[in-house]
């Protein structure tokens, strides 16, 4: 297969990967990781 | 030879140009300090969490949800649509920890700097590669430990890689995270306050050892971690090789001096992968080849 075949493939694997991750539900499930996430860091815990 | 002038002029302005856009890069990661929070960026650099940061780092937000038992869609995306355009662009001209190496090359610069064979380049990448292998599959199965049976039972099971398993390991947590965590925390009045230090455990001895191994690793051989060790690196490299951004060579100009060779901060062969792209894993698109060449024979293109 040719390389950029390859690459295209691959960056349509990427959208459709990101077009799920942004589902509502996704979304406000992420962005609650990411806030406990900031909380944590800044709680003073050493690993991230 | 008089054209021997210009490229070594070109190739410092190059790296100082590459050096003032990763420190801008650096800058707009930690708009923390600037009390903006945390934002949507999930990046494939190698950039933990640490106090200030504004953006994810793909990979450890990848090892995050998994030890988590969600399905890292995100990170995955960030891979997969960065890497399949750019190549590993990010790893020469936004990574911090890409900066820092950088720098102490730059400091390091008169000490000698090795070229491993490629023999010894394809054996430590393989070991790099089993690394990120593994913390995958280790996170993924605490993920799945941790949502089947009781949690305390899987934390004395997996120790201190519970939590994130690379962790542990990376040089980039003990700089960025563990580093700012003693030193900064809680203001420069505070900043030896002896109880702070009871952050320093067996990890902390663990980090420290692996961080001096990279920066010895750093100053006898060019990006040695970036080579070899970064898992965001290593999976960016393998998607980035078939980018659509990359370089080319134009055989009819190419006298095959060997310059680009001799400068390129990844080893990478030039001159032995195919003139239309170059196909590497190593490659970053730093462009000091391109910028040494004194017959122009490469050039940045799409497809």
């Amino acid at each position: 297969m040719r390389s950029n075949a390859k690459a295209f493939i691959v960056l349509g694997l990427g959208i459709i990967c990101l077009a799920i991750a942004l589902s509502p539900e996704e979304v406000t499930r992420f962005m609650n990781m990411i806030i406990d996430f900031t909380k944590s860091a800044k709680a003073g815990i050493p690993s991230p | 030879m008089a054209w021997h002038k210009k490229p070594k002029t070109n190739i410092t302005k190059l790296r100082i140009l590459r050096i003032f856009v990763q420190l801008i890069m650096f800058f707009l990661l930690n708009l923390g300090f600037f009390s903006i929070g945390a934002t949507w960026l999930v990046l494939p650099i190698n950039y933990p969490k640490s106090l200030y940061s504004s953006s994810e780092d793909a990979f450890f937000l990848l090892q995050r949800m998994l030890t988590d038992s969600i399905v890292p869609l995100i990170p995955l995306a960030s891979f997969f649509i960065i890497g399949s355009v750019f190549g590993r662009l990010f790893c020469a001209w936004g990574c911090p920890f890409g900066l820092f190496q950088d720098l102490i090359g730059v400091l390091t610069s008169r000490i000698k700097k090795y070229e491993p064979t490629s023999e010894t380049n394809n054996s430590l990448r393989q070991i790099g590669e089993f690394i990120t292998g593994a913390t995958i599959i280790v996170s993924t199965f605490i993920g799945i430990s941790l949502s089947l049976q009781n949690a305390s039972v899987v934390e004395n099971a997996f120790g201190i890689f519970i939590d994130q398993p690379w962790a542990v390991l990376s040089p980039s947590v003990f700089l960025f995270t563990v580093i700012p965590l003693l030193f900064w925390w809680g203001g420069i009045e505070n900043f030896f306050i002896w109880e702070k230090f009871v952050l320093i455990d067996l990890v902390f001895w663990i980090r420290l050892l692996i961080f001096i191994f990279a920066i010895i690793l750093v100053i006898y051989i060019p990006k040695g971690w970036c080579r070899w060790f970064c898992p965001a690196g290593i999976i960016m490299g393998q998607i980035g090789k078939h980018s659509i951004l990359g370089l080319g060579r134009n055989i009819s100009k190419c006298t095959h001096c060997g310059l680009c060779e001799d400068v390129c901060p990844m080893g990478v062969k030039i001159l032995s992968h195919k003139p239309e792209k170059i196909r590497s894993e190593l490659c970053t698109n730093c462009l000091d080849c391109m910028a040494v060449c004194p017959e122009n024979a490469l050039e940045l293109k799409f497809l």
